[in-house]
């Protein structure tokens, strides 16, 4: 009798492994794709992990929440694939000097219920967007006047150069939305869902948000430029399935058409699916270790570099992206303005690092980090034994994201980890992350160099030549300095079904549901 | 019994107290901050400081304490820190599906483990029996995580008959409610086997078999009215666990229920969502606790007597 349960339990096991690690999906369950085009109903149901958190763009930095809202919301300007702004309720625009531009509104623009969008309402939503919002009073809070000249003009001054002014003016928390009905949503007189149903002049209105399931956007006919720009589906579906691997089976099975949280577990398979195609992007988003030069243990500029010599990047990149991305020795990201690679020249040198240690006459070294993911313990694992090699003891604790700031401003941790990608305008993101001006917040490395600070300032001009040189000179100082050590650049990823054409990505995301379609 | 009835009831707001005094003190122990969270990295300290204030969060711990429970008494369950939705309005949507899953897996479970409960009980250490215990070891083994994924693998995508995740139509909660059932199956199969051993074994079912009464009517009517009882109990501790959401199988099928609400909410810091949660959850319990002990004395005369006599209740 043991036997026979014996071989009864190892069928089960085997049926278990079997059903779970086939990749063959019987022809019953998958609907050709060929046909897919023919019998599209112009429905495209997009599957994410995580539901909207709220319809007030102003008041979520929320990834997922973003990429919808921005189906609902025209901003003057949006990013295209190379992150660059391009006019979008703009008809003309121009800087006029230094500080001062001005922008023409395109004719006809209606707020879903049909009344007219002037100058005021993009006022009224931008500088709304600076008092309310995180990103907005960053971005917008460069802006010393913005004025309304007519129903379709405005000038905006900003308080000093500001050439990112079009970029900051594609970010979602400054969209334009109708003033009257934002105001009835401040004062408790409908909800926000009702102003995503009118006050808004997208490409897309709200049909229905069944909150933790889905969101139904409907095709906005009246749109300024639906010949030109519109909608090339009728519905967009956001469906909230959090597990990835479900996600990915519901893309095999048909049952959505795109999923824009694809996770890299399942590749192979999805590979050598037939019924999917996986469309691949670089990003922009660099994952770094970052040194507190404030500590004592890194306070030497050559333990640092014996740092960014002595880790096995190649490791890292397995380890942390499962090999999907390239490995990266200089500190920024190679999408960042004014990129130079690897200028101090580092590599994978154990003999090296143990070189530059010896010189700072170090010979045993207690470091203490903080990690916070799963990726992040298993990177640091490959740190802890590559440093080893060069005496320095690592120990490592996992912390919660949202008190990393506070840890590391009160110097609690040596080093931790973190991961930057392309940001709105290269000059606020290098002032708050490593000019002085950002220690004790965003500057986790505690990097002050009046060098770097020079630099930071002088890029921030509109001679397009000596902002280049200025970056450069930024990028050669921080890889020299090595407050942050560059480890890899990811890979962006996006599953949609065979047959599925106008999904584009860009440094950041997947981008324009408005042209995805068979 | 309607006297007990309304004691028990009383008893559940000292219970719900404690329960809203333990979560909230480990929510406000547990590292991390919501506000740096809900704002994102560009927040400024100015902008963090404001939305502490506005959420109430910079309150010493017994002040925010004492200001939810005085506003749950008043009917509010307050305010999402994350959405700034109130949290009635998003427990309320999740519950609909969490109960209709809960009772499909429950009367799934119920139908199935008390027969075979039974058969392998009166067919002790024969096939049938060994078959039974080793589906239940497996059942309570095997974890629903896997169980779902494996569910959805076979009749999504191999079969292509039910959809994988969802809430859009009744099918696609067979998948969900049989994998919610399977530990719960085999649990209450256990439970049942064991009882009905026990109770096969007592003097009067002997005596019942010696007076000429058949061997069916023995089991069926005789032995399995008393032998029920633990398995009742076990189903009703389960309705209420399951009531307050099976996280991995919300979140495998994407049904939008309190138990991903739940888990959501934890992670996100949302202290009044999380609290939400858990009042409902220890309400839901004790409810059922209390159905389950009327449903004692519908089924046990014994039981049913004590209760007349207003005697206590062990």
């Amino acid at each position: 009798m043991k036997r026979a349960l014996a071989l009864l339990l190892a069928l089960i096991m085997a049926f278990g492994l079997l059903a779970g690690c086939g990749s063959k999906p019987a022809d019953g369950g998958q609907d050709a794709a060929p046909d897919a085009a023919a019998d599209w109903d112009g429905t495209i149901t997009i599957v994410q992990s995580s539901d909207i958190i709220g319809w007030d763009p102003c008041a979520s930095a929320d990834v997922n929440t973003k990429n919808c809202m921005k189906n609902l919301l025209n901003r003057t300007f949006e990013t295209d694939e190379n992150l660059k702004a391009i006019p979008i309720m703009v008809e003309s625009f121009e800087q006029l000097d230094d500080l001062n531009w001005t922008f023409t509104l395109k004719e006809g623009i209606k707020f879903f219920d049909g009344t007219p969008c002037t100058a005021n309402d993009v006022k009224f939503s931008v500088m709304r967007a600076r008092e309310t919002s995180s990103s907005g009073k960053s971005l917008y809070g460069p802006i010393e006047e913005f004025n309304v000249v007519d129903d379709r003009t405005f000038t905006i001054k900003t308080a000093n150069v500001y050439n990112s002014l079009p970029t900051a003016l594609s970010n979602t928390s400054g969209a334009v939305l109708s003033q009257a009905w934002v105001e009835k949503a401040d004062a408790g007189e409908c909800t926000w869902e009702d102003v995503m149903k009118n006050g808004a002049t997208g490409r897309y209105y709200l049909g229905e948000h069944v909150i933790g399931d889905h969101v139904t956007l409907i095709a906005n006919e009246n749109y300024f430029d639906y010949d030109t720009d519109g909608a090339k589906n009728k519905e967009l579906i956001f469906k909230v399935i959090p597990e990835a691997t479900t996600r990915t089976i519901m893309v095999q099975t048909g049952e959505a058409d795109v999923n824009v949280n694809f996770d890299t577990v399942a590749m192979a398979e999805c590979q050598a699916d037939p019924n999917v195609q996986v469309i691949q992007h670089e990003s922009s988003r660099i994952d770094l270790l970052i040194l507190n030069t404030a500590s004592e243990a890194f306070a030497d500029k050559r333990v640092r570099q014996a740092v960014a010599f002595a880790v096995n990047r190649e490791d890292c990149l397995s380890v942390g992206a499962e090999g999907y991305g390239a490995v990266c020795y200089s500190s920024l990201s190679p999408s960042t303005e004014g990129y130079v690679d690897n200028p101090a020249g580092y590599k994978y040198d154990v003999e090296k690092a143990k070189a530059l240690m010896a010189e700072a006459g170090v010979t045993s070294l207690d470091v203490k980090a903080a990690v916070k993911t799963d990726a992040e313990e298993r990177i640091m694992q490959v740190v802890q034994a590559n440093l080893k090699e060069i005496g320095i003891n690592l120990t490592f604790n996992r912390v919660d994201n949202t008190v990393l700031t506070e840890l590391m401003a009160n110097n609690e941790y040596d080093m931790c980890m973190n991961a930057y990608a392309h940001y709105q305008d290269p000059e606020l993101f290098y002032g708050r992350y490593l000019g002085t001006t950002g220690i004790g917040a965003n500057n986790y490395a505690h990097y002050q160099s009046a060098e770097a600070d020079a630099a930071i300032a002088a890029a921030a001009t509109t001679d397009a030549a000596v902002r280049q040189a200025s970056l450069e000179k930024l990028c050669t100082i921080i890889c020299e300095d090595v407050p942050w050590v560059g480890l890899y650049t990811e890979e962006l990823y996006c599953l949609a079904r065979a047959g599925v054409k106008g999904v584009n990505m860009n440094l950041e995301t997947t981008y324009w549901y408005h042209t995805i379609c068979y | 019994m309607v006297k007990y009835a309304l004691k028990r009831l009383l008893y559940m707001i000292p219970v719900t107290i404690g329960v809203i005094f333990v979560v909230y003190l480990i929510m406000y122990l547990t590292p991390g901050d919501p506000v740096a969270l809900l704002l994102g990295p560009d927040a400024t300290p100015e902008l963090i400081e404001e939305t502490r204030a506005a959420l109430g969060i910079s309150d010493p711990f017994f002040v925010q304490f004492f200001n939810y429970v005085i506003n749950l008494f008043t009917g509010h369950f307050g305010t999402s820190w994350y959405t700034g939705n109130d949290v009635s309005l998003r427990l309320f949507s999740a519950i609909p599906y969490t109960l209709i899953l809960t009772i499909l897996a429950l009367a799934l479970a119920l139908i199935i483990s008390i027969p075979m409960g039974v058969i392998a009980a009166v067919r002790q250490n024969r096939p049938a029996d060994y078959a039974v215990s080793l589906f239940a070891i497996c059942g309570v083994s095997a974890p629903t995580f896997w169980v779902g994924i494996m569910l959805i693998l076979l009749f999504s995508v191999y079969m292509g008959i039910l959809p994988s995740a969802g809430v859009d139509s009744w099918e696609s909660y067979i998948l969900p409610s049989i994998t919610m059932s399977f530990n719960l199956l085999a649990s209450i199969t256990r439970t049942q086997r064991s009882s009905m051993l026990e109770v096969l074994r007592a003097d009067y079912i002997r005596t019942a078999k010696a007076k000429g009464v058949s061997n069916r009517v023995a089991v069926y009517y005789h032995a399995l009215r008393n032998a029920i009882i633990p398995s009742i109990t076990v189903a009703g501790i389960n309705f209420g666990t399951l009531m307050g959401g099976s996280v991995a199988i919300e979140t495998v099928f994407a049904v939008p229920g309190v138990g991903r609400l739940l888990s959501d909410s934890i992670k996100i810091h949302d202290t009044p969502t999380v609290i939400g949660c858990m009042v409902f959850t220890a309400i839901t319990v004790s409810i059922v606790n209390l159905i389950v002990d009327m449903l004692y004395a519908a089924i046990d005369p014994r039981i049913k007597a004590q209760y007349l006599k207003g005697g206590k209740k062990s």
